[in-house]
Parts: C-alpha cells; structure tokens; sequence
C-alpha cells in the first residue's frame, strides 16, 4: 500500500496563550480581592489580554502565511474507545483578528460602564470575554462549548431571555459537533445490531495521536514501523467510491522497543511482547498500545498508520475528531493517486460518499450549525439590552461558521439552504428593526441582521469577508448602543431634536449610522463588507443563490431605513432636552465611530472591492484566507465552484444596491426628518400560553399515583 | 413498622457478614484456599480418601489464552515436577505451586488449580489459589472492601442502642457518622491509590482488583472486588453519604443516622458484590434501611419505595436463580464443585447458544426473558420512566441527606446492574434489547422535560431532572459503545451530584420559609447572592452546560448512541433541550424578577427583618465542594472517565466480540 501523505504542517507551541482567557477571569478576582475601582482597574484585566494577544500575534505573523499557528496543548485529551476530548489552545489568523475584536469589545465595554460611574456589572463582562476568548481559542469543540457556555453564564446575568434562546444554540452546537464526529467515524466499529458500512473504508495508520501529546512531551514523534491493511483498491473498480479498501485482514509488525507490551484495542495479546511480527489484525480502526518497561509503567498510544520504516510522513491521527486542526489535517490527506481520500468521503461529488439517511451528512450538519449561528443572533434580537455583553456570543457563532465554513464548499445544497435561512433571519431582524420604537432592540435587531449577512457571506464562499463583516457590524453596533444610552435615549417616540442639544453625539451618530447603514456614503464602514458580500452573493452559482441575494438587498434596505429613521427621530427637529454625555465618551464615541467607519474598507479594499476589481488581495484576505479559505482547505478542485466575480455582475449589483439604499434613505429623510411621528408599534413576540403543568399533573396521576395508593392502604391499615 | 424494617435490615446484614465458614473435601487435606507466601510459592496436599488406589492423571491453572483467569503463570506440580502420581489408599502427596508474576498486571492472584483424577464419581477436583501483595496493614489493606462495608454497619449498630436510649445526642450522633464516612472516604482513596484503571479481563482475575473471597454458606461466597465500574461509583456513594450526614435532617430522629449508615454500607456492599446472591441481599438491606429512613418523616413515601425495590429485586432474583440453576457447575474458592453466584462464572454461560437448544424462562426464549427482568430492575433503580413514580414523594417527604442516598444509591445501583448483568453476563440480550433500551432512555429523558416544564415544586422538579438523566444512562448503555458505556458511568456519578445540588437548594429555601413552591419566589438573587450563583451552577449543570461533568458525560453517552440509535439519540437530544427551557424557566422565577413584598411580614422573615438570609456556612461549604467537584471535573474529566478504561474495554468486548479481532 502506499503511504498516504500531506503537506507537512509546523506549529509552534506557546503556552502564553493560556493566559489570554485567563486575563480577564484573574483580574476580575484580583479586583474584587483588592476592592479596586475606576476606569482602570475596569478595564485591566481585558487590556492585559489584548497585550498578551497582540504579542503573540506579531509572533504568528513573522511565521510563514502557510503555517502560522500557535499552539498550547493542554492536560492530555480524555480517551474512550476512539474518541478524544482535549482541552487545548490555538491562534491561527482567524482566531487572532476574533481574539482582537472581543478582547476590544471588552475594554470598550468596562470602559463605558466605569465612565458612566455605574459600577456594576464588571464581573459578567470579564466572564463573558474569558469565555468568549476560550471559545475562539480552543482548538475544538470541546473547548468552544465550554467557552461558549461561560459566555452565556455571562449572558444569563445580563439578558435571562437572550440566555434562554442560546440553549437552543448550544444543543445544536453539539449535535452538529457529534454529527461531524460521526461523519468522520469508521472508527465506532460495530455498534449493536448495526454495522456501519463504512466501517472497513477508512484509510488507516499508525502515528502518534499528536505531536504536542503531553504523553509524548519531549520525545518528540516517534514511531515504531508497522504495516496494516492491503492495498487500496484501483480507482474506478466495483469497489464503492473507488475508496481504499482495507477489509482485508492486515498484519502488524512492531519492532521496537524490545521487550514492550503491546496493547490492541486496550487487551494485551498473550504473545504481545516487542518485538512482534507479522501479527493479524483487521484493518480498520486499530489503536494500539504501547507499554514500556520500568516501575510505573508508561503507555504510548497509537492510531493505525502506514509507516513504511525511513519515510517522512505527516502525523495525521485518521478517524474522527473534534479537534478543528486535526480535521483539516484530514482533509488534506491523500493517496498516491492524489485523490484526497477523507475530504472525498464528504463530497457529494464523488461517488458512494457518506450519506445520512436520505440527507447528506454535510447538509445537516451545515444546517445544524447555521441554527447554532442563528439561535444567539435571535436571542440578541429578543432583548437587546447589555449589547455588548450578548455581542460576544453571536460573534462567536459567526466564528464556528468560518472555522467551519469550508464544508459548505463541498455541498452546494448545504450551502443554499444555510444562505438562504440565513438570509431570512436578515431580512427579518431588519424588518423588525425598520419598525422598533424601543433604542436597544433596534440595535439589538440590526445586530442580529448584521450578523446573519456575515454569516450568509461565509456560507457562499467569502468567508473573509464575513469575518471582517462581523467584526465591523459588532463595532459599530456598539457604538451606537453606547451613544444612545449615554444619552440616556430609551424609546425612540419621546425624544426628538437632540442634534441642536447634543451637537457631538448627533455627529458621532451620523458616523456610525453611515457605518451600519451606508446610505448616502453606502461604501464606508460595514456598509462596505457588506455591500462586497451582497456582490458576491449576486454573482455566486450555488441553486437559489440568487433568492439568497434578493433577500440580502431587502434586508440591507431595510437596514438602511431602520438606522436613518432613528437617527431623524432622535436627532432631527426642534431642539430637545436632552445634553451631550461628558466630553470623554463623546470624544470616545467620536474616535470610535472614526474607526468604524474607515477601517473595514481600508482593511478590505482591493480584489474585494468591486471598484477596484483584478488587483492583489485585500489586507484581510491575505491574512485570513490560509485559515479558512476553502480553496486552502480543502484544494482549488473543490473550492473553484466559486467563480472570480466578473464586471458586469458587480457593477449590477452594486447599481442596484446603490439605488436601493440612497432611495431608502431619501424616504426615511422625508418622513422623520421634521418631527417625531408615532412609530408602527409591533407587538412582541409572545409565546401562545400552553398548560405546561399538564404534563406534571399526567405523570403523578400515570406513573405516582396508582403505587402512592396501594402505600396510603398499607399505610392506613397500619394505623390503630 | 419504621422499626421493624430497621430491625430486619440490621439482622440481615449481621448475618450475612459474620457466617463466614470453610467446608473442606474429601480429596485435599486443606480446607481452604492456599496462600501463596512473598514469593510465590506454596504448598497443598493431596490425600487419597478412598478404599481404592487413585490415579492422578493431570493437574493444571484454571486458565488459558482464550479465557485467562490467571495474572502471569501460575504452575501446579508434585514434588519432583510431575503432574502425575499414583496414590495408594490414604496416602497423601504435597503439591507444589508456583506462581511466576514475571508479566503481570494484578498484583494479586485469586484462582484454582484443578486436579483430574481417575476417580469416576468426581474426575475434576480443584482447590483456590490466593496470593495476597503483605504489608504493615495487610488486615485493613488486604480486605479494603470489607472493611468499607463494615464501618458503616458498626457505626449503625452502635449508634442505634445510644440514640434510643438518648444516651448521645443528634449533634454527637452525626460527629460519629462523619467520623465513619470520614474513614470509609479514606479507606475508598486508599482503593484508588492502589487500583490500576487499565487492568482488564485479560490481565486475570477475571479485571477484579482488590478481591476478597471466601465461602459463606451454601454456594454464596463473600466475593467482593473493585473494577472501573464499581470504584468510580463506590467513591461518589461515599462523597455524597458524607453530604447526606452533614446535611440538615429536620427533626430530631433518634435512629436517622443508624439508617442512613446501614444505608451506607448496604449500597457499597452492593456495588462491591461479585456474588449475585450477595447483591441481592445487599440490595434487600438498602431497600429497608432507606425505607426506615423516610418513614419517620414520609410513610406513603417510604412504602412506596419499598414496593418498587421489592419489585426490582425480586425481577432480579428470578434472573439470578433462572443463571445458576441453569449455569454448569464451577468451582467455589474453597474448591467445592457447585453450581455458584459468582457473577462471572454465569457469565460463562454462553447463553445465546442455550437459548438457540430451547431454554426458556417462563415459556420465552431465556436469554429475552432474563434481559427484560434484568432491565425492569435496572429501571426501577434508575427511576427511568415509567418506573419513577416514587422518587418524587420521597425527594417531597424524606430529609435532604435521605433524598441524596436515595438518588445516589439508585444511579449507582441501576447502572451496576444494568452492565454487570445486562451486558456482562448477557451481553446478547443487550444486543438484542438496545433499542428498547434506548427507546426508554429518550422517553424517560422528553417526558421528564416535559413535566418539568409545568411543575412548581422545586423538590419535584429535582425529581424530573434525576428521571430524565436516568435516560440519558439507559442511551449511553444501549449504544454499545465504549463511549457510551463510560458515559453511563460517569453520568450514574455526575447525575447524583446534580440531583444533589438541587436538592441542598431546597432545603436550604424549606428551611427559611417551609415552601419550595417556585410561583412564590422571584428576585432570590439580590437577598441571596451566595445561593444565587450556586444555584445557578446546580441549574446549569443540570442542563448539562459545558464545562460541567454531566456535559461530558451526556456528551459522552449521545455520541456513543449516536450510530446506533440515530432517532432515539436525536428525541434525546430534543429533551435535553426541553428540560433546559423547563431549567432555565425555574431559575428565572426562582432568582431574577421581583421580590414578593408580602415576604417580609411573614412570621418566617420577620425575625430577620423581613430579609431572605444567606446560605449560612454549613450549607455553603455542602454546595460549594459539590460545585467544584462538578465544574472541576468538567474541565478536566479525564480522572473520572479515566478510572473506567479497563472495564469498557471489556464491556465493549463483551458486547461487541467480534471488534477484538486479536482475541
């Protein structure tokens, strides 16, 4: 058989990473401890992360664009049977540029709540951004739900409703996370009564599960020459797939060290002691178990893998995993043939790829994730109070979708369906946020909207973009959350002509809601990103792109319609009572809305912009794109159904944006500009009022009651 | 009734301990098991008894590749290296043993060498093995398990004398019981200092460690031992029992602590019971003490447990007396050839085979027959639905530390049964009868939910919350697989530290306002930020939140169900969701919202000026070390889940045979 290779992959450990999640909940103890107070002492222990961060970022991009990655293993990962869950960290770009946004996020946050003397609060944020950082740190799902969880502690405090929507995303978290280890399996072997028939396909090996396996720590890989399984079969012969199948029985042969026990499957084989030739196994799933001698016995674990003795291979644990490095690492296996055998295992395709059921593996767990993605942009969407605290959850949902976003590439279904719900939960939020008359859930709505669009861009294959997008929506959602309520600013039909009374917030808020809303400068700020994902939405080819794309644009316009009619209610007509916040968070608000604005389209402009269409690769791009891109991921076979935009298609797009949102905003200038009229109230979501004690009073009656009577008789006949 | 229930348990239980005795045979002079010396060597002596000369045509190891019984090599000779000989009538001839642990993993040996001899009525003869690691402490240390059993029962029966007669008080009475936990607790870390996690079936002793075993009576042995099953859960009973006795008890019962210690002893007996007919008794003595323990303050409740244990034993005693009549006759370690209890010599039984030449059990086929009364035990103990009706008037009625034995004693006993007779002995059943069992899991877990959605009272809801992770232990079981197996042991731990939790949370509202009626509270949090954010941890791990031990455990059992059991696995995952709505709903009226003015004029706050008071010390340390145990061993469950590595292995080749291709 021949080797299967990959290109070899260096990491770098740092253990410093450990520090950046745990800045935020040491200083938080630490501040209590000491009984600190004020700006600083607030805002800390999230500056020390984002120190921390940045250095280790400027480490990462002095690596090579192909292999920035930092690693901190953690305690050894906890083993049943094939399945691993660890608790380690890594920073690649994506994690870097989402590490920077909620470690700013926080500051931002601590800052405002300390300058508005509301000293309140500091301890949820510290724990929403600890829990966040862990999330867009961890190296797997293991760590990003406990992150996510912590976060949602966080959250719970703050918003109870928003944490109650977010369960709803957390168990689709983890069916999707043991959907994709199912998928990935080969390894259940033979479960009760039900064989999976995948079972004898998987390419199998032997390695050590991880280079920076603390069990292994300082020896470095090492391996043992073993040999398993036959050949694959000849691509395009009866055998399913044209998939290696290694059925057959194999042999083992393990040399060294002499005089080792060898385990297979956790069970010594009475002649299992090195060195041990040509014993028969199974291929298949194999892990074996090596002991070496000494008082406290020491067992190194490993995985079936084809290592003929002197050849440099890459160390790539076969089978499933929740790890998102060790994935990747999978998907860029091949055979000599160059077929890349574990991401076609995936491909719809490629003949005999795993199926679901009647649905396609990938689908479901695209859509599963999408709902992950959608359940903490609707719980935004329901309260919308402490923004900045519930920003960091939905973030981290768009986060899991780029991490992840490379699957929606091999599935053009998975992809539509997830761009179009998406799409719909966009159009939606805005809709509802076009009509709110409460200020923080308008925001809260334009958030969820923001979001949904970033998340539709990864989907459809920008997945940089995407991130850049959310990065920008949650800052400049946040500014605007911060200046209205610095104003004090709650229902939008009570105020009215603070433009004369408050002269620098007006202008800070005209910045930020061109930043979110473009319309009439519709290419600064989020604006920018967005209009660029809407573009490529438009010229994307997936089935039903383009009702994605219709959907986007009724959402963008409605977005646009949403910010510029709260900006002419509150800040339009006659002047009005309420006064500019201090001079330090006015000027803040001013320096931050700046930066909103400028910076997503300086970071993003060049290939992305659809005016300046053929040149090199935007800032953002060139960063991101060797850790999400699906053409890194996955190889520029699968990921070329993404055709390069063309002219036409973008001019197009952006005409018709253009006309969208400037129409939009001259409508809203028309109808709110002179004074407060009374907003369309709509009435909040209700749930419908089911008798949820009947369930209750059923199962007393069914399964308590007959037994309580048959003791109440004993009971009574006891009694004189 | 409450005394008499008590007086029987106390009565069975002495009994069952101390009428230990040796029976000899008539074919070695010895009359028990042979104690191999530091070495290895000993000695044993053959005598022929009969009228006629006795040929010996072979002596052996009860061991062999396929069925290793046997740590390392275990030799049996005559004097001079022969294993045969030619004994004239009455002559005696000494066996010379050797035990050569060049290899082994066990560092203790319990087995039998077998003799053939030309003796026609009883051609096999064998006689047991043991040898014993000696220390300084080798009376506690080579007998761990008795004496985790003893402790408790001797703290019961010396108690019980002095509270009725009011000799000591209720305060003096719990220093005793902390003080006999507090040694079991020691003792159960000794056990893990000296329990090797990978030791499996194929390393001997059939993956026992620690073993104790000698006859009783009849054919029952006091065999005990420790695998991964059983210490991971006989250290979580001993965790929790220390809870329950610091725990707040009510009123002033003068034989509570008596129970609660024979409760104590009889469920570690229980989990530690390699003999089934010893389970059974173990199981009979728990089901009283515990119903002696919430009748003083519950009787219907009591009854009502009482029913459904006697019901799960008696399900359970027809299986075990169904295997050992039907079962070939083995070896007792004393040598006697009879038809034993030991469990893994039912589990020798090739049962499938059995079945398939038309055994029965009450006209159906045996195998189906004895999984199903196997599971309906297992079931009741588990308080899965529908057999949970008594679990939630006994967490209404019984005290807080009875409530917590209960549930503790039902998770661990329910899983223990569920895979040592489920998927040990009859591992076929299990694969014939996981989708049943799965099916029941996601059942129990959605129905759960579901009343938990409408229901007020705090204790009950505890309630719905131990039914529904009694379904997430039965999925983890009928998956089959190793991560669904360690999932159900770790989720039989991780769900009694929950129900724990939230059961110390109501006690601890009971006790200020004597209501844990959900309706009236709103806005706990500002009065009680210390129950607050306690409570909160218990609520969420009782949703399974990440980072806590019932996520990894959960996480665990659904992803090992998952290939198996796709719908069952994908309703319990639509449960869970339920029963975190239902959580999340609690919680909110619970802590956030506002405070019911009339509180204050009420005649419990007014002393405290009309304020909600603190968890006081007491109550805080007993919710904070189960919170770190939960939140600790959620980050880092590798020590839990780690402990059951050998006995998933074998469970997982008991269950799937055919995936050990070496074997």
């Amino acid at each position: 058989m021949d080797a299967l290779a990959a290109p070899l992959l260096y990491v770098q450990r740092s253990d410093v990473l450990w520090l950046i999640p745990l800045a935020p909940l040491l200083g938080a103890w630490a501040r209590r401890i000491l009984g600190r107070e004020g700006v600083l002492a607030a805002i800390a222990p999230s500056l020390v992360a984002l120190l921390i961060a940045l250095s280790q970022i400027v480490g990462l991009v002095g690596l090579e664009a192909d292999h920035r990655q930092l690693v901190a293993p953690g305690s050894a990962p906890l083993r049943v049977g094939t399945m691993e869950l660890g608790l380690g960290l890594f920073l690649d770009p994506l994690a870097a540029v989402m590490v920077v946004a909620i470690a700013a996020l926080a500051i931002g946050a601590q800052a405002y709540r300390a300058w508005g003397d509301d000293e309140r609060g500091h301890g949820a944020i510290d724990l929403a951004a600890a829990g966040a950082l862990l999330a867009v740190l961890a190296d797997g799902y293991f760590g990003l739900l406990i992150g996510a969880g912590l976060a949602s502690l966080a959250v719970a405090h703050a918003a109870a409703r928003s944490a109650a929507v977010e369960r709803a995303g957390d168990a689709a978290l983890v069916l999707s996370a043991a959907l994709l280890f199912w998928s990935l399996g080969g390894s259940w072997g033979i479960s009760i009564g039900n064989e999976p028939t995948y079972t004898r396909r998987n390419p199998v090996a032997i390695a050590p599960l991880d280079p920076l396996d603390v069990d292994n720590e300082g020896e470095g890989p090492s391996f043992v020459p073993v040999l398993i399984g036959a050949p694959p079969a000849p691509a395009g012969s009866a055998n399913k797939g044209a998939l290696p199948d290694l059925s057959a029985k194999g042999s083992i042969t393990i040399a060294d060290p002499p005089g080792a026990k060898v385990f297979l499957k956790g069970g010594m084989n009475p002649t299992g002691i090195t060195p041990l030739f040509q014993h028969p196994v199974f291929a298949g799933r194999m892990d074996i178990e090596i002991e070496t001698d000494g008082r406290s016995p020491k067992r190194q674990r490993f995985r079936a893998v084809e290592v003929p003795p002197g050849r440099e291979v890459t160390l790539v644990a076969l089978g499933p995993t929740l790890k998102f490095r060790a994935l990747r690492e999978q998907l860029a296996l091949s055979d000599a043939a160059r077929k890349r055998v574990v991401r076609d295992l995936f491909d719809p395709a490629v003949p005999g790829h795993r199926r679901l059921g009647r649905f396609d593996a990938v689908t479901l767990i695209g859509l599963l994730i999408g709902l992950a993605a959608a359940a903490p942009i609707a719980g935004a969407a329901l309260s919308g109070s402490a923004l900045l605290i519930e920003a960091v959850v939905p973030l981290c949902a768009v986060y899991l979708l780029a991490r992840l976003g490379f699957f929606f590439a091999l599935s053009a279904n998975a992809a539509s369906a997830l761009a179009i719900g998406l799409a719909l939960v966009a159009a939606l939020a805005a809709a509802r946020a076009a009509v709110d008359h409460r200020a923080r859930s308008l925001l809260g709505r334009l958030l969820a909207a923001q979001l949904a669009i970033a998340g539709a861009g990864v989907v459809l294959g920008a997945a940089s973009l995407g991130v850049a997008h959310a990065v920008a929506s949650v800052v400049a959602c946040g500014v605007a959350w911060v200046l209205l309520d610095a104003l004090g600013v709650r229902g939008l039909r009570r105020v009215s002509g603070l433009a004369e009374s408050a002269p620098r917030t007006a202008r800070a808020a005209q910045l930020t809601a061109i930043a979110i809303a473009g319309a009439p400068l519709p290419l600064l700020g989020a604006a920018f990103t967005r209009e660029t994902l809407l573009a490529r939405a438009f010229a994307s080819e997936l089935p039903f792109a383009k009702a994605a794309w219709v959907l986007l644009m009724f959402a963008a316009v409605l977005m646009s319609v949403a910010v510029w009619r709260a900006w002419f209610v509150v800040f339009a007509g006659p002047r009005g009572a309420l006064e500019d916040p201090p001079p330090r968070i006015s000027l803040g608000l001013m320096l931050a809305a700046a930066a909103a604005l400028v910076l997503p389209p300086v970071l993003a402009l060049s290939k992305a912009s659809p005016i300046a269409l053929g040149g090199e690769r935007s800032l953002v791009e060139t960063f991101l794109d060797p850790a999400i891109d699906p053409a890194a991921v996955l190889g520029s076979d699968r990921a070329a159904r993404f055709r390069e935009l063309g002219r036409g298609a973008d001019l197009g797009a952006l005409g018709l944006l253009l006309l969208g949102v400037i129409g939009a905003w001259f409508l809203v200038r028309k109808r709110f500009s002179e004074h407060d009229r009374p907003a369309i109230v709509v009435r909040d979501l209700t749930l419908p009022r089911v008798p949820l004690g009947a369930f209750s009073r059923l199962d007393e009656l069914l399964f308590s009651r007959p037994i309580a009577a048959l003791a109440a008789l004993v009971a009574r006949k006891r009694k004189p | 009734m409450r005394a008499l229930l008590l007086a029987l348990a106390v009565l069975l239980a002495t009994l069952t301990t101390f009428t230990a005795r040796a029976d000899g045979t008539a074919a070695f002079v010895e009359t028990g098991p042979v104690l191999l010396d530091d070495a290895g060597a000993g000695r044993a002596t053959l005598r022929n008894a009969g009228a006629t000369p006795l040929h010996v045509i072979t002596m052996y190891a009860r061991s062999n590749e396929r069925d290793p019984r046997i740590p390392g090599t275990l030799t049996a000779s005559f004097e001079g290296g022969s294993t045969k000989a030619d004994l004239a009538p009455g002559e005696s001839r000494p066996i010379v043993l050797k035990w050569d642990r060049q290899g082994a993993r066990m560092t203790q040996l319990v087995g039998h060498v077998v003799v053939e001899t030309s003796d026609a009525a009883a051609p096999q003869r064998a006689f047991g093995v043991v040898a014993q690691p000696r220390g300084a402490l080798g009376l506690v240390t080579n007998h761990v398990g008795t004496w985790l059993i003893l402790l408790p029962l001797f703290g019961a029966i010396a108690l019980l004398p002095l509270r009725m007669t009011r000799r000591i008080d209720d305060k003096l009475a719990r220093l005793v019981a902390l003080g006999v936990v507090g040694l079991q607790g020691a003792l159960g870390v000794w056990a893990l200092r000296n329990f090797d996690s990978l030791a499996t079936h194929a390393d001997g002793n059939d993956g026992l460690q620690l073993i104790e075993r000698s006859r009783l009576f009849g054919a029952v042995e006091w065999y005990l031992g420790f695998d991964g099953l059983t210490l991971p859960l006989v250290l979580s009973a001993i965790a929790l029992g220390l809870v329950g006795v610091l725990s707040r008890v009510g009123r002033d019962y003068d034989d509570y602590f008596s129970a609660y210690l024979l409760a104590l002893s009889a469920l570690v007996g229980a989990l530690l019971a390699v003999d089934a007919m010893l389970l059974l008794v173990f199981l009979s003595v728990f089901a009283l003490a515990t119903a002696a323990l919430i009748a003083r303050s519950g009787l219907r409740a009591a009854i009502h447990a009482l029913i459904m244990h006697a019901v799960a034993i008696a399900a359970l005693a027809v299986v075990v007396l169904a295997l050992r009549r039907e079962s070939a006759p083995g070896f007792l370690i004393d040598g006697t050839r009879a038809q034993g209890f030991a469990l893994p010599e039912l589990a020798r039984g090739e049962w499938l085979d059995r079945m398939h030449g038309g055994l029965t059990l009450f006209g159906k086929p045996f195998l189906l027959a004895a999984f199903v009364l196997v599971f309906v035990a297992a079931a009741i103990f588990l308080a899965a639905a529908p057999l949970h009706g008594a679990l939630g008037s006994v967490f209404a009625e019984a005290p807080v530390g009875a409530a917590i034995l209960v549930v503790t004693g039902g998770s661990a006993l329910g899983v223990t049964i569920l895979l040592r007779f489920g998927v040990h002995v009859l591992p076929e059943g299990v694969r014939w009868g996981a989708p049943l069992v799965a099916a029941l899991g996601a059942a129990s877990i959605v129905w759960a939910a579901l009343s938990a959605l409408g229901e007020l009272d705090l204790r009950r809801i505890a309630a719905h919350v131990a039914v529904a992770h009694a379904g997430v232990i039965l999925l983890g079981v009928a998956a089959g697989t190793p991560q669904g197996v360690a999932g159900a042991i770790t989720h039989a731990a991780s769900r009694a530290l929950v129900v724990a939790m939230l059961l110390l949370c109501a006690d601890a509202l009971h006790d200020r306002v004597g209501t844990v009626d959900v309706s009236r509270f709103g806005g706990l949090a500002r009065e009680m930020p210390h129950f607050a954010a306690l409570a909160t941890i218990a609520f969420g791990a009782s949703l399974a939140i990440p980072g806590t031990l019932p996520f990894v455990s959960a996480l665990l059992a659904a992803s090992g169900s998952l290939p198996a059991h796709r719908v069952a696995t994908a309703l319990a995952a639509l449960g869970l969701a339920l029963l975190a709505i239902a959580m999340l709903l609690t919680h909110r009226r619970l802590l956030f919202g506002e405070l019911d003015k009339r509180w204050a004029s009420t005649p419990e706050l007014e002393p405290f000026g009309g304020k909600f008071q603190d968890l006081d010390a007491r109550e805080t340390g007993l919710l904070l070390a189960l919170a770190v145990v939960i939140l600790g061993f959620g980050v880092a469950p590798r020590m839990v889940v780690d402990l059951s590595r050998g006995a998933v292995t074998d469970l997982d080749a008991r269950v799937n045979p055919e995936r050990i291709a070496i074997r």
